[in-house]
This record gives structure tokens, C-alpha cells and sequence, in this order.
């Protein structure tokens, strides 16, 4: 059976999480002692991701990190549909966002990492970053909504959406609220009516 | 400032959703019911101070996320999931603002002393977050803060401009359009948010 090295905070672990509840798919996890344990950096994780990074995907034998390589792994080999990570057009950008949730979005996880767990940092730089990843976020899905669309990339949910979820939805735990957004006030909202959503602690299943 | 203020796009607050907006730094909050009333309320539970905002609408109700207390379109509390049996008092009350929907926009009134405003339909186009004071948007468009509106002349007609002050230093924009390219507007108060934010921040 597949195995989550997962922490229940992580926004990142959620991404998982969250398309393993929508794919229907059966794991177990591992619970990692994020904080205070700093568990993601003891030899024994080390030894299975090298970065100290959660989350770590184990599958039939491979040893996958990077929350948005799984994602792309679990779409490739789980969605026959091809729905969540389309073949088509539409591959290029999925990867585009795919690449900013990992990047430019992860001031959020940055400033939240200070706001709640008292890491060291600059949160106010933290917080103007994520406050741009955000603006360009909510102008896109502006866009979209004026051409009729409702998800970040084509007529149905991919894994663009689920990549930049979590942390999204996650900005009120880096002091972040989502006044400035009425794009994304709505986007968030279908994302959670999707069949199978799954929420976190700060990620409320109701909608 | 003037009594009625427009505080968002009717369009961005469809049936079932809330929607979180600071008004001159106070935490407000907008939610419709099924009976497709818009509601502005203040951003806070009376039982534990909890944002609404985060809360879930189910038909003409608004629940909070915390301990699920039940507001109706009255905003007296209807339900107290912990105490099912209570009928409860009706002094248990969320803190409403006056609101109407007037030219495709919600407004409130913290005093409603003056009539709402009665304007045309409009088309939405797009609410902006602007990192710059109201006085220096409002004077770079032409108009000025003791009015509510600003009429912006783009591509041959006007575009409609509601506003409303966030805090000293952000200015909302709701800009609506009778028979505008809604996407160039769009890209027209893109760039004008761009320009207005790079002199703020010179």
C-alpha cells in the first residue's frame, strides 16, 4: 500500500492528501514529527529524502519527494480519466502552476512557518511576497471566471488546483486574509465542493 | 464619508458564499442567503469573537465555524447546537449593517440615515485592491472622496467606479460598465493600479 510520511500541519503533506481523498486512492501514513521533534531531519529521514523536506511519497518501490511530483506521479499512474494531469494543451500550464505553488507560493508556507511555529525570519517580506503570488493568482482567476472558466486551467479541476489549494486557504495562518481576493473567494469555494474533499486543521470541510 | 458606501461586486457574492472585506479598518462581512438578500454584517460572533467570514451559509442562515451558532437574515441567533432544546434570547444577535444592491453593487451604512442610492443596472467588471491612499487614487482619477462614484471615460463611454477605503493606505475599486469590453477594461485598471501603486511607493 502506498505510504505518506506526512505532518498533519504541513499544507504541503495536504496537497497529497487532499488527491489521494479525491482519487480514492488507499494509504497509510507515517507521522513525522515536524515540530517540535525535528524528526525531517534525523538520519532515518534523511536517508529517504536527502532535502529534509516533507512530504515523502513511498509507491510500489519508489521514493518520491516534492509534493507536486507526487501529485504528478499519483494523476499519471491513478487517473485513467487523465482529467487531473491533462495530456493536451493544457500541459504546459498546469506545469506553470504546478512550479509556482512550489515556488512563489511558498512565502505563505514561509510566513506561516513564523506566524504559528515561531521560526526565525523576516515576516513582513515574507507576507508583501505572498501577497504578490497572491494578487497574480486572483487576476488570473478573475480572468478566467470573465471567459466563463471556473478552475485555474481548462473546463474541470486539475492538478494545478490542488497544488495551490492548501496554501491558499492556509494564508489566514500567516496573517493573510483574503479581502484583497474576491477571485479567489470563489475559486476556493469550488475547489472545496469537489466530490471527495478533504479538509486539515485551518481548512474547514464545510463551504 | 459619505453614509452609503460600495463594498463589493454583487457578482462576487453569489447565493450560499460569505465574503470578508475590510471597511476603514473595520472587519465587515457579506453573505446571501438562498432568499438572495445581501447581507453586511460585522466580522464577528457575539458568543467568541469569531470572523463569520469563515463561516457557512445553508439556506437563509449563516453558521459559525466555531460552535455553529445560527444566525438568520434578521441576524438574531436562531440555534445553539450545544443548548438544542434553548429557545434563545433574542438579544443574542450578530451586529448587521444597513445594506442594499444598487448598480450592481452591495453597499452599507453604519448610520442608514440618508436614503440608499438608486443607480441603473451596471455590468460588473472587477473589483481592484489598490496599495495607495483613497485621497491620491480618487484625485488621479478625476473624482474626489466625498463621493462614492467616479465616472471614468474608457474606449468611447464611461466606466462606473465604486470605491471604498480599506485602510489609510489601500483603496478598493468596484468598477462596473454599461456595455463595456469587460476584459480591456480589466487590463485598462490593471495598469492604473500599477501606475497609482509605483507613485505611492516612490
Amino acid at each position: 500500500m502506498p505510504k505518506l510520511y506526512d505532518y498533519v500541519l504541513s499544507g504541503s503533506c495536504y496537497k497529497v492528501r487532499l488527491l489521494l481523498s479525491l482519487l480514492g486512492i488507499a494509504y497509510e501514513t507515517q507521522a513525522v514529527d515536524f515540530f517540535p521533534g525535528r524528526e525531517h531531519k534525523r538520519p532515518e529521514f534523511l536517508a529517504l529524502n536527502p532535502l529534509g523536506q516533507l512530504p515523502v511519497f513511498e509507491d510500489a518501490g519508489l521514493v518520491l519527494r516534492d509534493a507536486q511530483a507526487i501529485l504528478c506521479h499519483l494523476a499519471n499512474t491513478y487517473d485513467a480519466s487523465g482529467q487531473w494531469l491533462p495530456r493536451d494543451v493544457r500541459f504546459g500550464s498546469v506545469m506553470m502552476w504546478l512550479s509556482f505553488a512550489g515556488g512563489e507560493l511558498m512565502a505563505i508556507s514561509g510566513a506561516r512557518m513564523i506566524a504559528m511555529l515561531n521560526y526565525a525570519g523576516d515576516l513582513a517580506a515574507l507576507q508583501a511576497k505572498a501577497r504578490a503570488a497572491l494578487r497574480l493568482l486572483d487576476d488570473h482567476l478573475a480572468d478566467r471566471a470573465q471567459a466563463g472558466g471556473l478552475w485555474l486551467v481548462g473546463a474541470t479541476p486539475t492538478i494545478a488546483d490542488i497544488a495551490m489549494f492548501p496554501y491558499v486557504a492556509l494564508s489566514h495562518d500567516a496573517g493573510i486574509g483574503h479581502e484583497d481576493y474576491p477571485a479567489i473567494n470563489l475559486w476556493q469555494r469550488q475547489v472545496r465542493k469537489l466530490p471527495g474533499f478533504v479538509g486539515m486543521p485551518g481548512v474547514p470541510d464545510y463551504f | 464619508m459619505a453614509d452609503w458606501i460600495p463594498i463589493a461586486l454583487s457578482r462576487d457574492v453569489p447565493v450560499g458564499i460569505t465574503r470578508a472585506v475590510i471597511v476603514d479598518t473595520r472587519e465587515v462581512m457579506i453573505w446571501r442567503g438562498e432568499d438572495g438578500v445581501a447581507q453586511v454584517w460585522e466580522d464577528r460572533c457575539p458568543h467568541r469573537g469569531m470572523r463569520l467570514s469563515l463561516g457557512f451559509v445553508r439556506g437563509n442562515a449563516l453558521n459559525c465555524l466555531y460552535h455553529g451558532w445560527q444566525y438568520g437574515a434578521g441576524a438574531n441567533c436562531l440555534r445553539i447546537p450545544a443548548h438544542p432544546d434553548l429557545t434563545v434570547p433574542p438579544t443574542i444577535r450578530a451586529n448587521a449593517y444597513a445594506a442594499t444592491e444598487t448598480g450592481g453593487m452591495v453597499w452599507m451604512s453604519s448610520d442608514s440615515a440618508d436614503p440608499p442610492p438608486l443607480l441603473p443596472a451596471l455590468t460588473p467588471v472587477i473589483t481592484l485592491a489598490i496599495e495607495a491612499a483613497p485621497e491620491r487614487v480618487l484625485a488621479a482619477l478625476g473624482g474626489s472622496t466625498a463621493e462614492p462614484l467616479i465616472g471614468l471615460p474608457f474606449a468611447g463611454g464611461t466606466l462606473q467606479l465604486g470605491w471604498h477605503r480599506a485602510h489609510a493606505a489601500k483603496t478598493m475599486l468596484h468598477a462596473t460598465g454599461a456595455g463595456a469590453d469587460i476584459a480591456a477594461a480589466t487590463a485598462h485598471l490593471r495598469a492604473l493600479r500599477q501606475s497609482l501603486e509605483q507613485e505611492a511607493a516612490a
